[in-house]
Order: structure tokens, then C-alpha cells, then sequence
């Protein structure tokens, strides 16, 4: 399990990040959203013991992440949004030297190389020089290079980067069989849609405060209070939104065509059965009467929007 | 202890930094390209040399024999510059390549230590190096076999060429870590070379030129601050320094000396990779302190082994022997004053003195480790001139005292000017550059002393001058020292208000950084 509490870093006058809470279960993948120098690279170098937080602390299983306690690193694979890799170095150097400065015996690592291989399907690249394989390949050696030493948590910070949609959908894939796999997986990104489909939790970060943290469906259900209901009636369009507007826990309106219309509503499930049965007995020719989802993208924007102005 | 000594075999033996290195090395076509250049370079040279010395010379076999010693002794010489070339370059790549990458920050998350990757790092190099040397036997076997050297002077020659390498390539690294930059990492290197090549040149040739002076070079002994010298261990060849009433080959004492200087240089590097206080930092300070008491103890050994000066000459040797040691101290010195207010450093939340941080790297702590450095060059030496006879009594105070106070006010500079930086590079320079343009400024006065000028007039610019600890009297020397301590004072005073300011707008009420879309 992980625990950060009231992680803080400061550089001088600023504060990139200011106390940021929040615990993840083992299989819980993580969507650190925010926008570009919001915070998210300087937490995960925290969480990677490459940055000492000013204030703060992390726990990965009961244990602090401390930049001077070597050992727990390897319960971390970190990847930046960069590569670094090698030149003239094979695909299997590369990893065999990665496991070897994570201290996997001399015996096991020919084993776990082919292995991290077929996991992020890169076996039939073993032999070929690490810089001479496209970025989605190059992408998926890095996290391969993550997995060498089978660590408890992956930190990916914008793993997606620069992927065309074909090798973005593969690396979705691996991330959500890592998080089947029982590991913690924290990745951050500025595209929302990158996120929306493997995250179970979503954070979401903007200059440096956690602004919302939770289950995804929890963190809409708090954050939108009044859901978007969406109606579509075959005519008598603007008569029934004028019946709607009479009824409790109706706002907002909003036309997309003459006889389809979206509004507000706050009220419980129990208050929309009885809005819909009204609208029947009303005799309104209804089609459609459905909840709009809140996706991310939604959610970002409307958490940030005090943020950002 | 178990534990300990699986982590250096791992270190040692099986180095993924090194293993790394080495597949790069032997791989990369830029390699290939730089063996081929350095092997055409080492064959013209040594084919344009034996031409021209073999047809200047006379048929006499006395004479062909000369000429083929000296054949040998150009390419070797040839060979010393190539490496001194080479090793600061292979140096610098192994960690500026890092940095371009940015796989730097990917070694180290994980659970490889500084020391791990660092000694990875230099033993490749060293590896490189060595194959370097190795593939320019073919030439130097020219001269052993034509009759220009033996098989022992060629091995013992290699031996040494490997020490100055093993030197050079240590320089490099901490330098290359400062400066994450090819360029400036071989400016650096070379300026280290001229300076220490210096200091080693002056502090060793007069105490060389004193001891064979008394003796008439009938002794095969030298003095230890000589010996300790790797680069003049081809110069000194078949000498030994006495220990006690062993003579010990002086090679033994250079390879000695060579470990030394790049364990020091090495963990120099590592204590710039990690955080202030680490392990790195705190065994560089110690290690600094051992070779500095090591290095009191040579000047030590000389000053007992050498002949008495007339008495006239004494007050000279004295200034010398106390002070001149203290010139790389001072340089170390200014490296300590400076800090910078950004990054993990937090230097601004430092405090003026703080013992428990002598060992630390922190700012606090640079005052005391400062004056333990000075302390016990000055102190020790001074004692060891009184021990005999050299000087006076009181001069065992005010001769250290001077480099105190001159130490105090390097240190002030620094305090005074950090503040002012947020990176430790910037305040570092300034703190160079302000300390070395007081001392060639107010040392103007000599140029000015064998032109005919007023006698008066150029003799108070040196005696007067606070920053040479010439005087010819006590007097004169205490006035110096008051000097010194006034501009200590006024910089750490006017420092401390810079630095308290500074700490206010930085620490007092931090605000968010701003979004950046």
C-alpha cells in the first residue's frame, strides 16, 4: 500500500507541490492529471526518492520512501517522459544491466529478461540495438527496463507521449495487466483520454495542490452535484421544457435542437423516477430521457477552472 | 563484514555501469575512428623521429645508440602528452554522455550507489586507457629492439604513464559532474594540470634543489614531498625515500600517492552527485583531512632531511615552507565559501558556524573544516621550522596566523557573495574571481620593483601588502593580519544582512509556482 501524506516541495519561493495526500491500494491504477508544470513530475520524483520532499512523507508498504535507503528502490520502477537509452546497446544489454544494478542474481536474469520480453511483446526485438526501434517499441523497452526487477509500484510519468494510436492502445493494455497483476501504478498525464479508460483512481493536480482524489465514479458523483439529464421528445419540445422548469430540482436549460434539450438536476434517483413519470402522464411523446456521464476531460476542466483563472 | 565485502566484489567485478561502458566502447564507430587517428599520429611521429635521428647520427655504435635512446624517449614523451590528451576526454565523456541522455537520472533510481556508478565509470575509462597504451607497444618494442631501451625502463614507463592517466582521468571527474559539459571539462582539467603542475614543480624542485644541493647529489634518496609526486616519478627513477633508515623505492610511494589523489578526486565527484551530508561528502572531508596531515608530514620529512641554509636565507624558506603549502588550501578554501540559495541545498537556512556540520558540506560547517585545513598545514609546519631552528619562537604563532586571517577573509568573500546565486556554480566563480583579483591586484606593486622606481615606494607596496605575508618585522606582519581580519569582518558582516535578507524573501512566505500551459 501507499501512503503519501502532506507531501510538499519547495524550491526557494515557490511551492511545486504543496501538500499533497492520498493512498493507493495494490492494483489500483492511478490518473495523475494536470497541466503542463502543474506538479506531477515533482511528485513522482518523490515518490521515486530522486527528490527529497521539504515536508512530508511517502510509505510504500509501511516503509518511508527515503532517498538514502537504497534497498527501496527496489520495490520502484520508475519511467520518465524520457528514454535514455544507449547507444550501440542491444535490447537485451540494456535490461541485463538494469537488472543487474537492481541486484536480480546472475542466474535469474536471463529468465526474467525473456520474460519482461514477452510481457510487453518485445521478444523478437532480444537482439536488436536498443535506439534502432521505433518510439512504441522503444517506449515498451522502457517499461520493460521498469519491470526487470518485479517491483510493488510503477511510477509512469506521461508514458504515452508522442505514441501514434496504435502503440498508445498496446501500452493501455500493458498498464491495465499491470494493475491486474496486483502492482500500484501511478500514471500521469496531461491528455486526459489517455487516462480515462484503465484509471481506477484519478488524482488531479494544479500548481502543485491535489485538487480532487478518489475513485473516478466518487469523484464526479462529488464534484458534479447536479447530474446532466438529456431529453428527446419527438415534438413539443419548448412546451416541455416549460414543464420542467415548474418542477423541483430543475435548472439550467440548454436547447441542441427544437425537441432535444439537456438541464441540470439535483435531485435523487427517486426524485428523476418521479420527473419522468410526471413527463409521461404529462403525455409528452418522449424518446430519450438519459444521465449525460461526467468523463475526465469534463471533470478536469471543471476542478480546474477556479485553478487556472 | 560479509555484507561489506559482497558489495565490493559487486562494485569491482561485474560493474553494470562498467560492463555498459566497455560494450559502448568497443562497439561505437566513433572508437574505431579515434584508435585509428591516435595509432597514425603515434606512427608518423615515431617514423618521422627515427629518420631524422638515425640519419643525423654518426656510424659510431656509442653515437647510434644515443640516438636511438632518444628516439625512444620522444615517443614516450610523445605518448605522456597523448594520454594527458586522451584521459581528460575519456573522463568527460563517461559522465557528460550521462548527462546528454538523461540516463543519469535513471541509474540512479535505482539501488546502484554513487560509489557503484562511479567507480563503474572510472574503471571503464581506465580499461580504455590501458588498451590505448597497450596498442602503441608496437612502436615503443621498436626501441627495445633496435637497442634504444630495455624491456624494464619500457614497462616501468608504461607503469607510469598509467599512474598520470589514473590521475588525470580522477581529475576529470568531478569536474565533468560540475560542468556537465565536454569543453569546459578539458579547460578544466588543463587548468588543474597547470596549477598543480606548478605548485608540484616549485614545492619539489627547491626542496630537491636544497637537499642535493647540501649533499652534491651523492645520495640515491629524495626528499618525500619529492617522491610523493606521481609525475615526477620517470624523473626520479632508481631514488628511493628513506622511512625511518628503510629506503623505499619511489615508485612505491607514487603508486601510494596516485591512489590516494583519485580516491580523493573520486569521492570529490560523488560528494558533487549527491546531497549535502551524504556519505560521500562527509568521507571526502575526511579523507581531505588524512591527506592533508599526510601531506604536513612530507613537508615534515623534507625540512629534517635537508642540509641547513645559511641563516640569512632562513627567513625565505620559513615563508615558503609555511605558506606556500597553503596556496592549494586557499584554492580549496574558496571552492568551501561558496554555496548557492536553490535546489535541495537550502543554504540560505544555514546558520555562520555550526561544528556539527565541519564534516557535513553545508556552509555552516565550512568555517571550522576551513581553519582545520589551514590550521594544520601552518600550525604543523611552523613547528616543524622551529624543531629546527629555522624560526622564533613567536613566529610559530604569527606565520599561521596570517594564513588564518587570510583563510577567514576567503571565507567572509564567500559568505558576502552567496547569497547573491541561486546555483553554487555562479557564487563559486565570483567567489574566484573577487579572491584572485585582490591578490593580482595589490600584488601590481612588484612588477613595479626591479624597474628603477622609487625604492621606498615599491618596497611598502610588498611589505605592505596584506596579502603576501612577507615582513620583515613583527610588527609589520600583525598589521598585515589586522588587515585581513578587518576584511573578514566587513564581508561576513555585510554577508550575513544579504544572507538574512534574502532567507526572509525566500523562506518567509512561500508562494505557489505559476501554471505553465
Amino acid at each position: 500500500m501507499l501512503e503519501v501524506k502532506s507531501l510538499t516541495k519547495r524550491y526557494g519561493q515557490f511551492e511545486a507541490v504543496t501538500s499533497v495526500d492520498f493512498a493507493l491500494e495494490p492494483g489500483e491504477i492511478m490518473g495523475f492529471i494536470g497541466s503542463n508544470g502543474a506538479g506531477k513530475t515533482t511528485t513522482i520524483k518523490m515518490l521515486a526518492t530522486l527528490l527529497e520532499p521539504t515536508h512530508g512523507t511517502a510509505l510504500l508498504n509501511g516503509r518511508p520512501l527515503d532517498g538514502n535507503d537504497l534497498e527501496i528502490r527496489k520495490q520502484i520502477g520508475y519511467m520518465p517522459d524520457f528514454f535514455g537509452l544507449y547507444e550501440d546497446i542491444k535490447v537485451w544489454e540494456y535490461l541485463d544491466m538494469f537488472a543487474t544494478l537492481y541486484g536480480v542474481e546472475v542466474n535469474d536474469r536471463p529468465r526474467v529478461i525473456d520474460e519482461v520480453l514477452e510481457l510487453t511483446d518485445l521478444g523478437f526485438k532480444k537482439q536488436a540495438f536498443a535506439r534502432s526501434l521505433s518510439r512504441g517499441m522503444q517506449q515498451r523497452l522502457c517499461l520493460a527496463r521498469c519491470l526487470v526487477h518485479n517491483p510493488t509500484m510503477l511510477l509512469l510519468d506521461e508514458p504515452a507521449s508522442g505514441l501514434d494510436p496504435r502503440a498508445r492502445a498496446e501500452l493501455k493494455e500493458l498498464i491495465g495487466e499491470l494493475g491486474r497483476m496486483g502492482k500500484i501504478v501511478i500514471v500521469s498525464s496531461h491528455i486526459l483520454p489517455e487516462l480515462a479508460d484503465f484509471s481506477t483512481v484519478v488524482g488531479i493536480i494544479e500548481r502543485g495542490q491535489m485538487l480532487a482524489f478518489g475513485k473516478v465514479n466518487d469523484v464526479v458523483r462529488s464534484l458534479t452535484p447536479a447530474k446532466k439529464i438529456q431529453v428527446k421528445l419527438l415534438d413539443r419540445g419548448a412546451e416541455a421544457s416549460m414543464f420542467l422548469h415548474s418542477k423541483e430540482h430543475v435548472s439550467g436549460t440548454q436547447f441542441l435542437n427544437p425537441n432535444e434539450f439537456r438541464f441540470d438536476f439535483t435531485g435523487t434517483l427517486e426524485d428523476q423516477h418521479a420527473l419522468l413519470k410526471a413527463m409521461i402522464d404529462a403525455g409528452f411523446p418522449i424518446i430519450e430521457f438519459m444521465d449525460e456521464e461526467a468523463d475526465l476531460e469534463d471533470l478536469f476542466m471543471q476542478v480546474t477552472k477556479g485553478a487556472l483563472n | 563484514m560479509h555484507g561489506w565485502l559482497k558489495e565490493q566484489v559487486r562494485i569491482y567485478r561485474g560493474n553494470a555501469a562498467s560492463i555498459k561502458e566497455y560494450r559502448i566502447q568497443l562497439r561505437s564507430t566513433k572508437t574505431i575512428w579515434y584508435w585509428g587517428i591516435y595509432l597514425s599520429i603515434l606512427v608518423i611521429v615515431a617514423m618521422a623521429n627515427y629518420g631524422s635521428i638515425v640519419s643525423s647520427a654518426s656510424n659510431s655504435p656509442s653515437s647510434l645508440q644515443s640516438s636511438l635512446q632518444t628516439y625512444y624517449q620522444i615517443v614516450v614523451g610523445f605518448l605522456q602528452g597523448m594520454i594527458l590528451l586522451i584521459a581528460p576526454m575519456l573522463g568527460a565523456s563517461a559522465i557528460v554522455s550521462e548527462y546528454d541522455l538523461r540516463s543519469i537520472e535513471l541509474v540512479f533510481s535505482s539501488p546502484a550507489s554513487t560509489k557503484y556508478f562511479l567507480v563503474g565509470k572510472y574503471l571503464a575509462a581506465l580499461r580504455q586507457l590501458a588498451l590505448l597504451l597497450f596498442l602503441s607497444l608496437p612502436i615503443t618494442a621498436v626501441g627495445v629492439t633496435l637497442g634504444g631501451a630495455t624491456w624494464q625502463q619500457v614497462i616501468e614507463q608504461y607503469l607510469y604513464l598509467m599512474m598520470h592517466g589514473a590521475i588525470v582521468l580522477a581529475v576529470a571527474m568531478p569536474i565533468a559532474i560540475n560542468t556537465q559539459s565536454m569543453v569546459r571539462t578539458i579547460s578544466g582539467v588543463v587548468a588543474v594540470l597547470i596549477l598543480g603542475g606548478f605548485f608540484a614543480a616549485v614545492a619539489s624542485a627547491s626542496s630537491m634543489a636544497m637537499m642535493f644541493g647540501g649533499m652534491a647529489g651523492s645520495t640515491t634518496s629524495i626528499p618525500p614531498l619529492v617522491g610523493l609526486v606521481p609525475f615526477l616519478t620517470p624523473f626520479t627513477l632508481g631514488y628511493s625515500t628513506l622511512v625511518g633508515l628503510v629506503p623505499v623505492p619511489n615508485w612505491i610511494f607514487a603508486g601510494i600517492a596516485t591512489l590516494a589523489i583519485v580516491k580523493v578526486l573520486l569521492l570529490g565527484a560523488g560528494s558533487a552527485l549527491t546531497k549535502v551530508g551524504s556519505r560521500e561528502t562527509r568521507s571526502l572531508r575526511v579523507h581531505g583531512l588524512i591527506l592533508v596531515a599526510l601531506y604536513c608530514f612530507s613537508i615534515y620529512s623534507t625540512i629534517k632531511s635537508i642540509p641547513w641554509p645559511p641563516a640569512s636565507q632562513r627567513q625565505g624558506i620559513a615563508m615558503m615552507v609555511v605558506n606556500m603549502p597553503l596556496i592549494p588550501i586557499f584554492f580549496i578554501l574558496m571552492f568551501l565559501a561558496a554555496s548557492g540559495r536553490a535546489e535541495d541545498r537550502k543554504f540560505l537556512a544555514d546558520k555562520l558556524f555550526n561544528w556539527k556540520e565541519i564534516l557535513g558540506g553545508r556552509p555552516s560547517g565550512s568555517l571550522g573544516y576551513g581553519m582545520i585545513l589551514i590550521a594544520m598545514v601552518a600550525f604543523t609546519n611552523a613547528l616543524t621550522l622551529y624543531s629546527v631552528s629555522f624560526i622564533r619562537k613567536l613566529e610559530i604563532l604569527m606565520l599561521p596566523a596570517w594564513g588564518l586571517a587570510f583563510g577567514l577573509m576567503i571565507l567572509g568573500i564567500g559568505w558576502w557573495v552567496s547569497p547573491g546565486f541561486d546555483q553554487v556554480v555562479g557564487s563559486r566563480r565570483t567567489v574566484v574571481a573577487a579572491v584572485m583579483g585582490l591578490v593580482i591586484l595589490s600584488h601590481v606593486g612588484l612588477m613595479f620593483l626591479d624597474i628603477g622606481m622609487n625604492q621606498v615606494v615599491t618596497e611598502f607596496l610588498v611589505l605592505a601588502n596584506p596579502f603576501l605575508p612577507w615582513a620583515d618585522s613583527l610588527i609589520l606582519l600583525v598589521m598585515k593580519i589586522t588587515i585581513l581580519l578587518i576584511i573578514a569582518g566587513l564581508a561576513y558582516y555585510f554577508g550575513e544582512k544579504k544572507r538574512r535578507l534574502m532567507f526572509n524573501k525566500y523562506y518567509g512566505q512561500p508562494k505557489p509556482i505559476e501554471a505553465t500551459t
